[in-house]
């Protein structure tokens, strides 16, 4: 296979009438897809750059992955842009990046917002005639996309991922799985949001139809199984965030879905006792449980359940996806009895941190696997064990970072965020797992006034809202422990004990 | 009315719920924010919010959130 785009022209001859996308108000035939993205990729300022990062602003909407791949036809890889970041933000994806090109639909106040000088174009530029872009000879090893996610640091991390790291992956899926063209896919997860390609690839390779589902419908979920069942949607794979609304608001006493044949979960653990509530209301369904992370393509581990989990169940991760080889690994050496952390190897992993070669030479080297030969391996950060079966369960994180609503957040962002405001001298972020809730502790500087209020306000400004911490407390002095290092054990254990 | 509006302001604090009447149409409240919304008006009104309740129009102002309250111990 040449490239990514081989699916789209395959899928598109063999079923040029069926459905491709669809949201709330519009629908795109296979030929209407190709055709739209191969025109796009035919506007002479894609044309004019090669093997170049173009952002895409990724609304909620069909629009979007047919711009994404406008930019592939033209040779170029896409960064998605969440067109509801703080333009701060959006400003230091564009710098970092790079960008000379961003495209959007009706989006360009947003652009120019955030600083952005270079070319914009509109969804509605897409040249109107019959002069349609030819596969380009793209390398399989060349960039297909790059996601950013949250950097330790406050500086953005950009995830670079190449046309072979997805091929390997949504083969070793559709494989595992058996899907084909009669699924409809239910998609949830944002587009900026690296655990969309799962479906967005899922209906390139398989010609089956991608149905995106409005977002608002997820605050009034009979709304959202209603619409479900409209579309007839036999496929998801939603964040338990997403999945536990609907048993949380006891949803399935009053409508159940009726076409439901997979459940798939993925970005965090699924709470036992919401789980078993969808178990228990839809028993013909399967259920698996995904892990991955957004430096590998798609997924590299996963576990069927079978049976519904006791109350304070963990749920196994599992074994490795074919195209994957798992191992734990300790100061070095291979794990198999004990905790050790997640190492990933094989075709699916991720190129680089984008522009970042410190940040990719600390995660991504060169060692041996476990069966003596040389590749490739990632460290995910992630501390796990293996059961009985030999499935792999999570233990911990080795750094700070944090899975909330499904989001992969690290707490040393929000501190810096936080830091960087006038009046803050210290700032420290812990988490209360339990309720869910980000805390942040702040210090302020000798002589200032600032209140957590103000700290708070300030920090909306500045980051993600699913990254705005849930309440802002300030503390004359920070702990500090026998290191002079902030004391974030003694943080949390002061922050959890009130009632937050 | 008073224990409503504390529930909310927890919720987030930077919206000024006596005069918002499109809470839910202006995209103000989330979904997760429903959730926990409905969790703690349950806990502090020691009612069950059945899912045929969980309707934008319940949840756009505090009046009508106030109104769906006491609909539903009127029910009960």
């Amino acid at each position: 296979m040449k490239n990514i785009l081989e699916y789209l022209e395959k899928s598109a001859e063999k079923y040029p009438e069926k459905i491709a996308i669809a949201d709330r108000d519009k629908s795109y035939t296979f030929t209407e897809f190709k055709n739209s993205a191969s025109l796009m990729g035919n506007h002479p300022s894609l044309k004019n750059i090669s093997n170049s990062p173009v952002g895409v602003f990724a609304s909620h909407s069909a629009e979007t992955i047919i711009m994404m791949f406008g930019v592939l036809y033209s040779g170029n890889f896409y960064i998605p842009l969440n067109p509801e970041l703080p333009c701060d933000k959006l400003a230091q994806i564009i710098n970092d990046s790079g960008m000379a090109v961003i495209l959007g639909n009706n989006q360009e106040e947003t652009a120019r917002q955030s600083g952005f000088d270079g070319t914009y174009i509109d969804f509605t530029d897409i040249p109107q005639n019959n002069d349609y872009a030819i596969i380009p000879e793209t390398l399989p090893t060349a960039p297909m996309f790059a996601i950013y996610t949250s950097g330790s640091t406050g500086k953005p991390k950009g995830v670079q991922k190449n046309h072979l790291s997805m091929i390997s992956f949504i083969e070793a899926y559709t494989d595992e799985f058996g899907f084909d063209e009669n699924i409809v896919i239910g998609n949830q997860t944002p587009f900026f949001f690296d655990a969309s390609a799962k479906d967005i690839y899922l209906m390139l390779k398989t010609g089956a139809r991608i149905e995106i589902l409005p977002a608002e419908f997820f605050s009034f979920p009979i709304m959202l199984i209603k619409y479900l069942n409209e579309r007839r949607v036999s496929f998801i794979s939603w964040v338990p965030t997403a999945l536990s609304i609907v048993t949380k608001l006891n949803t399935f006493s009053e409508v159940l879905p009726l076409y439901l044949e997979k459940v798939f979960f993925v970005g965090e653990a699924f709470p036992a006792k919401q789980l078993k509530k969808w178990m228990t209301a839809l028993p013909d369904v399967r259920f698996v449980n995904l892990y991955g992370s957004s430096e590998t393509a798609g997924i590299c581990c996963f576990c069927e359940i079978t049976e519904a989990p006791e109350e304070d169940e963990q749920l196994p991760i599992g074994k490795p996806l074919s195209n994957c080889k798992v191992f734990l690994m300790d100061d070095g050496k291979f794990v198999t009895d004990g905790v050790g952390e997640i190492h990933v190897s094989g075709d699916a992993l991720a190129d680089c941190y984008y522009n970042d070669e410190e940040k990719t030479l600390n995660s991504f080297f060169i060692g041996e696997l476990p069966d003596g030969s040389k590749s490739r391996i990632f460290r995910t950060g992630d501390i796990a064990k293996y059961n009985e079966n030999g499935d792999l369960i999570f233990v911990s994180r080795r750094d700070n970072q944090i899975k909330h609503m499904g989001y992969r957040i690290e707490l040393g962002e929000i501190e810096h965020t936080a830091q960087s405001i006038d009046g803050v001298a210290k700032a420290c972020c812990v988490y209360n797992k339990k309720r869910q809730k980000i805390i942040l502790v702040c210090e302020p500087s000798a002589g200032s006034s600032i209140t957590a209020d103000d700290i708070r306000r300030t920090i909306k400004t500045k980051l993600a809202d699913y990254m705005h911490p849930a309440k802002v407390l300030t503390m004359e002095a920070l702990p500090l422990n026998a290191n002079g290092k902030t004391d974030r054990p003694l943080i949390e254990k002061i922050v959890m004990k009130e009632k937050n | 009315m008073e224990e409503l509006l504390e529930i909310l302001e927890e919720i987030n604090p930077d919206i000024d719920y006596e005069t918002a009447t499109a809470l839910i149409d202006d995209k103000m409240l989330d979904s997760f924010s429903i959730v926990s919304l409905v969790t703690e008006i349950s806990d502090a009104f020691d009612i069950e919010i059945s899912p045929k309740y969980l309707i934008p129009e319940n949840f756009n102002s505090v009046q009508a959130m106030m109104k769906m309250i006491e609909t539903i111990q009127d029910e009960e």
